[in-house]
């Protein structure tokens, strides 16, 4: 089932198919992020190319081609702007922040599991008991299989 | 013959016990990995890269496509069991597959499968050991301007087979390109939009992203979606097929390796096409179109053959050319480059031994399959009955520890969860993120050949188009891309991709 789709507010604005105007700011931001990047890279000629040539000239296409679909959706009728579920984003991509933060001083164990009950809170359906059991499982099984069997440098144990 | 000479020292490579046990273990963890709804080998292979850091570079490759085997044929059992396709080559297996298991004849439809699968696999592999030695030596009189009109060629390709809008496509391409020059430049060694983050200096690591936009970004998208699964496992009794089934499969079967074999070796990635392009073909030809898409065996066998088949061809550009037509041959060549191999023509020369024996663990890879499936497919179901509440959270701790350990650096694992996001919004915008991932890894690949093919001619764009090898490259790009837009075509392609 796809995910509701949102009224679209821009419907006074003439256009028709707002994921695509949407989509096409969204490369123009792109665009204008990576021009902003390269502005003081040289560009020099298209024989002896310098570091800015050739970002430069993808950066002006994909301007270009979100031109394109913004100037589209003026045109052609088009889905609608999806809704973001942005507390599953949260959890999900919190998760493996507090992981990146802290598998170092943490070690594997205590990140792990922050990692794994920090993401089950975005499940629809939570139950304690069974996801408490089964991180402990997984935790035993990933420590046993990275570290020791294969021998990866991972810290296991906070370092104190 | 050389050839014969050439895949008996492949196999005395391949089958050293410890490379035995390689593909064996490759096959079993990628089915393991596969059979889990919503993983496909993309996000399979760069889950379990890490797991390969410390073999040897022939060890390490032979393993890798043992997981890329098993996670193939484990989206093909999940989409016979459940209905629910962990790839888009799958997709088609569901159709009959999965009317099939319904019909009790989940068995017939998996041994079906295997078997189809297991032959497409010999022959592909045997047209790979005699394909490659071939182009290698063409790809050898490749200079600059060729590779690139190849590579335009190739993503011209991945275009015309995404689904959804060509615009929307090729934006997915710059995109990716433009992310592939992140890093430093490779003459002058300036930083390029590198944000000042000096772990960019490198350039975005690869794992990194395959993970971020195939791994995370599907799961959150996952969950949005209520979990409805009816895993038909009770029903499973033998697992051979009838004498009748495998009489009926035969000639299907050899038809879908041929589409695959000839598919998987486009530039561009081809393969994608072959199952769709294998059941259009049987449903065409055969006596009773209707028995089609409720449960007709020959649905299942050719596509299921020619995916395979095209898996197996897909090889081809990679280790002869060094460009890999798709999102997971390019993985492919992450891979080599961490174990330090370049992939090209040269590979055959300066590396018979891996290049050999990687085509005889093709083999020896598919032959596993058949014997280790099909007795464990009791263990497949089981896992498949894990609900998806549990499982995301150990597949975002196996994504994290593998992509933590490539580079032991948390920056990558902060990258992950940015790609993520990033991943996740494209795909609200309906953008595809398959075409990205392809350009990403061939963008520095085209910016070097386009620099030097542009230093040797002076400035004159006119290069590509005087050598006859790169003006005939470009020429079938062109007529690719015209194809498409043409209104016709564009219809029967919105079909093809509803089906």
């Amino acid at each position: 089932m796809p995910p509701p789709q949102m009224k679209v507010p821009a419907a006074g604005l003439g256009i028709r198919s707002p994921r695509n105007f949407a989509g096409g700011l969204v490369l123009l931001a792109i665009a204008a992020l990576a021009l902003w990047q390269i502005q003081d890279l040289s560009v020099g000629t298209a024989m002896r190319m310098g570091p800015g040539y050739y970002p430069r000239l993808l950066a002006f296409l994909l301007g270009f081609f979100g031109l394109v679909l913004m100037a589209g959706s003026v045109v052609v009728h088009g889905d609608g702007l999806e809704r973001w579920r942005v507390k599953n984003l949260v959890l999900v991509l919190g998760a493996i922040v507090i992981f990146a933060f802290a598998i170092r001083t943490l070690g594997l164990v205590l990140s792990g599991a922050a990692l794994m009950l920090v993401s089950a809170l975005a499940s629809h359906d939570l139950r304690w008991r069974e996801v408490l059991l089964f991180t402990a499982g997984m935790l035993v099984f990933s420590v046993i299989l990275f570290p020791i069997a294969l021998n990866l440098p991972l810290p296991i144990w906070p370092r104190l | 013959m050389d050839v014969l000479g050439n895949l008996a020292m492949g196999m005395g490579v391949a089958l050293t016990p410890l490379n035995l046990g390689l593909c064996l273990i490759g096959a079993l963890v990628g089915t393991m990995i596969g059979v889990l709804p919503g993983l496909g080998p993309i996000a399979t292979i760069a889950m379990l890269l890490p797991l390969t850091f410390s073999l040897d570079a022939t060890g390490a490759l032979i393993m890798l496509a043992g997981i890329y085997y098993g996670a193939q044929y484990g989206g093909s059992t999940t989409a016979i069991l459940v209905n629910m396709p962990g790839e888009t080559s799958s997709v088609v297996t569901t159709l009959d597959g999965h009317q099939m298991a319904r019909q009790g004849r989940a068995g017939a439809a998996l041994g079906i499968a295997a078997l189809g699968s297991f032959f497409a696999g010999c022959v592909a592999t045997l047209a790979v050991a005699i394909l490659g030695p071939i182009l290698a030596s063409v790809a050898k009189e490749f200079g600059a301007p060729e590779y690139f009109a190849l590579m335009v060629l190739g993503l011209v390709g991945a275009t015309v087979l995404a689904s959804g809008s060509i615009v929307k496509a090729v934006a997915m391409i710059i995109l990716g390109l433009l992310l592939g020059a992140v890093g430093s430049d490779i003459e002058t060694g300036t930083p390029r939009m590198t944000f000042d983050i000096p772990q960019l200096a490198d350039g975005i690591n690869f794992t990194v992203l395959a993970i971020g936009l195939f791994g995370v970004a599907e799961i959150i998208r996952n969950l949005e979606n209520p979990e409805e699964r009816g895993v038909l496992g009770a029903k499973i009794r033998g697992l051979l097929p009838t004498w009748q089934d495998i009489k009926t499969s035969a000639a299907p079967v050899l038809r879908g390796t041929f589409l695959g074999s000839v598919l998987g070796i486009l530039p561009g990635n081809g393969a994608v096409l072959a199952p769709y392009a294998s059941y259009t073909l049987e449903k065409k030809i055969a006596r009773e179109p209707q028995r089609f898409g409720r449960g007709a065996v020959e649905g299942v066998a050719g596509p299921e053959a020619a995916n395979n088949a095209g898996a197996q061809t897909s090889f081809i550009p990679l280790l002869t050319l060094g460009i890999p037509p798709n999102p997971v041959m390019a993985l492919m060549v992450g891979a080599m480059t961490i174990q330090g191999i370049i992939p090209g023509p040269q590979v055959m020369d300066t590396n018979p031994q891996l290049f050999w024996g990687m085509i005889a663990s093709m083999w020896l890879g598919n032959a596993m399959l058949v014997v280790i499936n099909l007795p464990m497919i009791g263990l497949w179901v089981r896992l498949l009955m894990v609900p998806y509440r549990l499982l995301y959270p150990a597949i975002l701790l196996f994504c994290c520890i593998g992509v933590f350990t490539v580079n032991n650096s948390y920056v990558d694992v902060l990258g992950v969860a940015f790609f993520g996001l990033v991943g996740y919004g494209l795909t609200k915008f309906g953008f595809e993120p398959a075409p990205l991932m392809l350009a990403f890894v061939l963008g520095p690949l085209m910016e070097e050949n386009l620099r030097r093919s542009l230093l040797i001619s002076r400035g004159d764009p006119m290069v590509f188009l005087n050598r006859p090898i790169s003006l005939g490259l470009l020429l079938v790009a062109a007529a690719l891309l015209l194809l498409v837009v043409m209104p016709s075509v564009k219809k029967r392609r919105k079909e093809a991709f509803q089906e």
